[in-house]
């Protein structure tokens, strides 16, 4: 027709980052999910969800897009359970920065987690006796985790298990998903009805995020335990070391030793310490060192 | 084995709701029996099933399983995205905690579900949800829960089962899980 034009083969379409020029929107641009770029000076038009406080937040790559990438611009999300669930959403990060000494901040428009820097370091917070908060393994796993790649999302669903989803392959296989579902009710209960000897969140929010991060496909996609009365499984491993390393100046998180509760008396006792355990298996009730767990049937009645 | 299970749900489509027991839920078990028929007849989705709990019988081609007789609230959690996609309910009720809120009734024993649940060595439990509308969840898991109280641990598949206007399932979606 009159005045339309067209033309084939308009050269290559890729900037850098691996992502497709955005020609259309300006001269130079490149567009990715969670930001903007002007690829030929390595700025963002955006402002960086998650900031590095030694980096202007319009910088992309540190300014160096030879070395480093950064296709997504994005690691841990909880815009879903804070849209859902704020108080969750708050009570996970209040917890993660409690046994991790790390300062998380969430961004406000993304959701997107990350934790504060200084001096190019993770910021970490310190007791009165100047000794940093928290627990090691705890910190260097979740520096891990949103300094990774890989999305985790974590999302709200009060109406099953805390759980990880499943997915399939173009081949019809099941595997393991980075998402993550959180019922803050059956949490909540877990720390309502720890024993007073255990600290109430050695099954809390932070712990659980952490033995779900084993089920998923960053994690390493590791089922429970296939002897669930006998050990706690591969995704207790970290957890516990977690405990064991919180586990000081008289406070007591305890050992998960088994990934099962045992019932006595119509009641389920999930045991933390040798003595709870040695008196489930007796058929007695433990004097202490366990969690009450409630079926997440009578959990979703008192809503 | 299978075949006497299939002639006893023919047996209950035709003759099974003459009873005053069972005419109390009657289009309750209509549904029921049509999942129940679903997952005793589809090829496809019993290679899901089979792929999903990692059950190597070949000579089986449908997964043998076991149904529970309560009823229990079965939310959309993990399906919302897709439901979105294939719009089956409205958008402004895909919300796992509206649904939730919504939806959620206390758990209840079925007669009808007792009678339909013969016994046998299976490993794989079926619970339902209650019926709603034109849909109906249901969830397959492999943790006995007659034993376990309404807990739930290992693995979970929640379906989707959406019915056309003959009452017969139309079309599914289902989501994989590994609880807690």
């Amino acid at each position: 027709m009159p005045g339309r034009t067209y033309s084939i083969g308009n050269g290559y379409r890729y900037s850098i980052n691996g992502q497709e020029k955005t020609p259309e929107i300006a001269p130079n641009t490149t567009t990715a999910e969670f930001w903007q770029y002007d690829a030929r000076i390595v700025r963002r038009w955006n402002i960086d969800p998650k900031p590095n406080i030694s980096i202007s937040p319009y910088n992309c790559f540190a300014g160096n897009p030879i070395f480093l990438a950064d296709v997504r611009g994005d690691t841990v999300d909880v815009s879903h359970l804070r849209a859902n669930n704020s108080k969750a959403n708050d009570a996970l990060i209040s917890d993660l920065q409690n046994k991790t000494g790390l300062t998380i901040s969430v961004n406000e428009k993304t959701g997107i987690a990350s934790y504060l820097k200084e001096n190019g370091a993770a910021k970490l917070a310190r007791d009165g006796n100047g000794n940093i908060v928290g627990s090691k393994a705890a910190r260097k796993e979740l520096i891990k985790m949103l300094d990774s790649k890989t999305m985790i999302t974590v999302k709200d669903d009060p109406t099953g298990p805390t759980r990880v989803e499943q997915g399939q392959d173009k081949k019809g296989r099941f595997t393991y998903t980075n998402t993550i579902l959180i019922n803050s009710v059956e949490i909540e209960s877990s720390i309502n009805e720890t024993s007073k000897d255990l600290h109430s969140t050695t099954y809390g929010y932070a712990l659980t995020f952490f033995h779900e991060r084993g089920h998923t496909l960053y994690g390493g996609g590791h089922d429970d335990s296939n002897e669930p009365w006998l050990n706690a499984g591969d995704n207790e491993i970290l957890p516990n070391r977690i405990r064991k390393q919180l586990s000081i100046n008289g406070t007591n998180y305890g050992q998960r030793l088994v990934y099962t509760q045992l019932g006595v008396n119509g009641v389920d006792y999930l045991p933390f310490t040798q003595e709870a355990w040695d008196s489930l298996k007796r058929n007695e009730v433990p004097s202490g060192g366990y969690i009450i767990i409630i079926p997440l049937g009578e959990l979703l009645k008192k809503k | 084995m299978q075949i006497i299970q299939k002639y006893l749900i023919a047996f209950f489509i035709l003759f099974g709701f003459n009873t005053t027991d069972l005419k109390a839920q009657n289009s309750d078990g209509c549904r029921y029996l049509a999942v129940i028929d679903y997952i005793r007849t589809n090829i496809s989705f019993n290679k899901d099933i089979k792929a999903f709990f990692k059950i190597s019988t070949k000579k089986q081609e449908f997964v043998e399983f076991a149904i529970y007789d309560t009823v229990s609230f079965i939310g959309i959690g993990g399906l919302e995205e897709r439901l979105k996609e294939k719009k089956f309910i409205p958008d402004t009720e895909i919300n796992s905690r509206k649904y939730y809120e919504d939806k959620y009734f206390n758990s209840y024993h079925s007669s009808f579900l007792k009678k339909m649940n013969w016994s046998n060595d299976s490993k794989i439990y079926l619970s339902f949800s209650r019926p709603t509308d034109n849909y109906l969840l249901a969830e397959l898991t492999d943790l006995n829960p007659y034993l376990n109280r309404g807990r739930k641990s290992g693995h979970g598949m929640i379906v989707f089962f959406k019915f056309n206007s003959d009452g017969l399932v139309e079309d599914i979606l289902y989501a994989g899980f590994v609880y807690n």
